[in-house]
């Protein structure tokens, strides 16, 4: 890891106008796509975006550290289990080492730690906007009801419990199937009393308790990705509807949808939470009836976030500007029937940047030095290949026997 | 004088697929294995990519460290057994099957099998000595 007595680098030219140095996080891309990814696209996609980029990764292989197309710096993380200090003490590194105008962090797990250290980011000078801790917390999915009344909103009968016995006490209050969900991310549908278990230590294990029990909606998911102002305003929403899943259940590919009741729910999140910043509704229209249920609130950018951006509203763009103290007026229209399908491009790089980011802990992608190490040419080998020590050693011993 | 590094290792040599960085990345080009070390290790390594003798290598880290005899040999065997244990570390044939005699014996005394040796390789943090 880098030190604070380490050199500042100078990102401008000596005649280029210095725009914002703004941070993402979340640039993970196996398994489930993060949204900081697809944040960055979209805030390089605005024309009016005249700024550099830097990532703020947890693994030194996620593929965004390694485009300098995409990032002007990547910096590595300590885990956000690690609290609030270390993430304050890598902050104040990165900030002496590359200035930052602002930070949007994209993923769950860390917003709490950003939201604790937010006044000593002031101090620093890096701009955010987050929700308030109260909101914050109000929208964790142990306090869904609370949700409900707040905003009006229908949501499905949830239950948390801080433990596996809890879990099948109160499992006698829903009728099957049920959902369980994890205290930050996941959910598994449950059939049959055999099932459960399992499902909570699994979910238990992977993000502790609270596990969230929750009666099942049967229904069409549409999820909306909205933008709140500090006041309670609705800065923008895009609705879509899932057109494939991935083997977690999150979009792979999805279209947006033309339906003001979903904007309207959007409104109501972020006016009843005082939401400030990037928030995620995923809602249930449920089979028969077309209700919409609200089944869950994620406090950041979803993964698809390019989606809406690609239909007129470039929320990212929005929220920098409103981090950067911009005005920024409501979004109202967007594009209904813009379809987005995702792939994977597999990107070639060099292992110099790995070897940076592992014994440094940052890659300067604008300024790499020039003896990274590079590929060169295996030629075929005439010696032969030597005998496998391991097993002559063992059929030695066996004769010997 | 400190004892000498024992003898088996006099003859070591270094995987000459290995690569070392001035940032301590040590690189195995054939398996692309890597491992972070530290600036005593990179010394080590540095030593054994020179050829220099066994017992040259621990006296380096007393000059260049300011570290004991005792402490500098202790880190020196350590390292050179971590490097052999990750197959890094070649040693000649006769000092190879002796050592894997000895390993053999600690094996059946203790249990351990080859499940532990594949763990200790898989782990790059055991580079560090």
């Amino acid at each position: 890891m880098s030190s604070s007595a380490a050199p500042r680098v100078d990102l401008s030219g000596p005649s280029e106008p210095l725009g914002p140095t703004v941070a993402i996080s979340g640039m993970s891309v196996a398994g489930t796509l993060a949204p900081g990814l697809p944040v960055v696209r979209a805030l390089r996609s605005e024309p009016g975006f005249a700024g550099r980029l830097v990532g703020f990764s947890y693994d030194p292989l996620d593929p965004p550290n390694y485009d300098g197309e995409l990032l002007a710096h990547s910096f590595l993380f300590p885990f956000p289990m690690y609290g609030p200090e270390r993430l304050l003490t890598r902050l104040t590194e990165v900030h002496a080492r590359v200035p930052l105008t602002a930070i949007i962090p994209t993923l769950d797990s860390e917003l709490a730690n950003y939201i604790q250290i937010e006044p000593q980011l002031r101090a620093l000078g890096i701009r955010v906007i987050l929700p308030s801790a109260e909101a914050f917390n109000l929208r964790s999915k142990a306090e869904l009801p609370g949700v409900a009344a707040r905003t009006g909103l229908r949501v499905p009968h949830s239950l948390p419990v801080a433990s596996l016995a809890e879990a099948l006490r109160v499992s006698q209050d829903f009728s099957y199937p049920f959902v369980v969900k994890g205290n930050l991310h996941g959910a598994t549908v449950v059939h049959s009393g055999a099932q459960l278990a399992p499902a909570v230590e699994e979910h238990a294990s992977r993000w502790g308790f609270p596990v969230v029990l929750q009666e099942y909606i049967r229904g069409i998911e549409y999820d909306v990705a909205a933008l709140g102002d500090r006041d309670g305003r609705l800065l923008g929403a895009v609705p879509m509807k899932k057109l494939q899943l991935d083997d977690r259940g999150k979009a792979w590919g999805a279209i947006t949808v033309d339906d003001p009741e979903l904007v309207a729910a959007a409104r109501s999140v972020v006016h009843g939470l005082r939401w400030a910043g990037p928030i995620e509704l995923e809602l249930m229209r449920q089979e028969g009836t077309g209700e919409p249920y609200l089944i869950e609130l994620n406090p950041r950018f979803p993964a698809w976030i390019h989606l809406a951006a690609a239909a007129g509203q470039n929320l990212p763009w929005s929220f920098l500007r409103l981090v950067l103290g911009e005005r920024v007026e409501p979004l109202t229209r967007y594009k209904a029937n813009v379809m987005q399908l995702r792939r994977c491009i597999d990107v070639t790089c060099s292992l110099g940047v790995y070897e940076q980011l592992v014994t440094r802990g940052e890659v300067d992608l604008g300024n790499l030095p020039p003896d990274l190490i590079e590929p060169y040419w295996v030629e075929p080998s005439a010696a032969p290949l030597p005998a496998p020590t391991k097993q002559r050693r063992r059929a030695r011993r066996g004769a010997a026997r | 004088m400190f004892r000498n590094l024992p003898s088996r290792y006099a003859t070591a040599r270094l995987l000459p697929t290995l690569m070392l960085r001035p940032s301590g990345f040590l690189y195995n080009s054939r398996n692309a294995e890597s491992y972070t070390l530290s600036p005593v290790a990179a010394c080590l390594v540095q030593g054994l990519q020179r050829g220099e003798p066994p017992d040259e290598l621990w006296r380096e880290l007393v000059r260049r460290f300011e570290v004991s005899e005792p402490l500098a040999h202790r880190d020196a065997l350590q390292f050179l057994s971590t490097l052999h244990q990750l197959g890094l570390l070649t040693l000649a044939e006769a000092e190879q099957e002796a050592d894997a005699e000895e390993e053999d014996d600690d094996e059946a005394a203790t249990g351990a099998g080859e499940a532990d040796e594949r763990d200790g390789a898989a782990d790059p943090e055991a580079a560090r000595p």
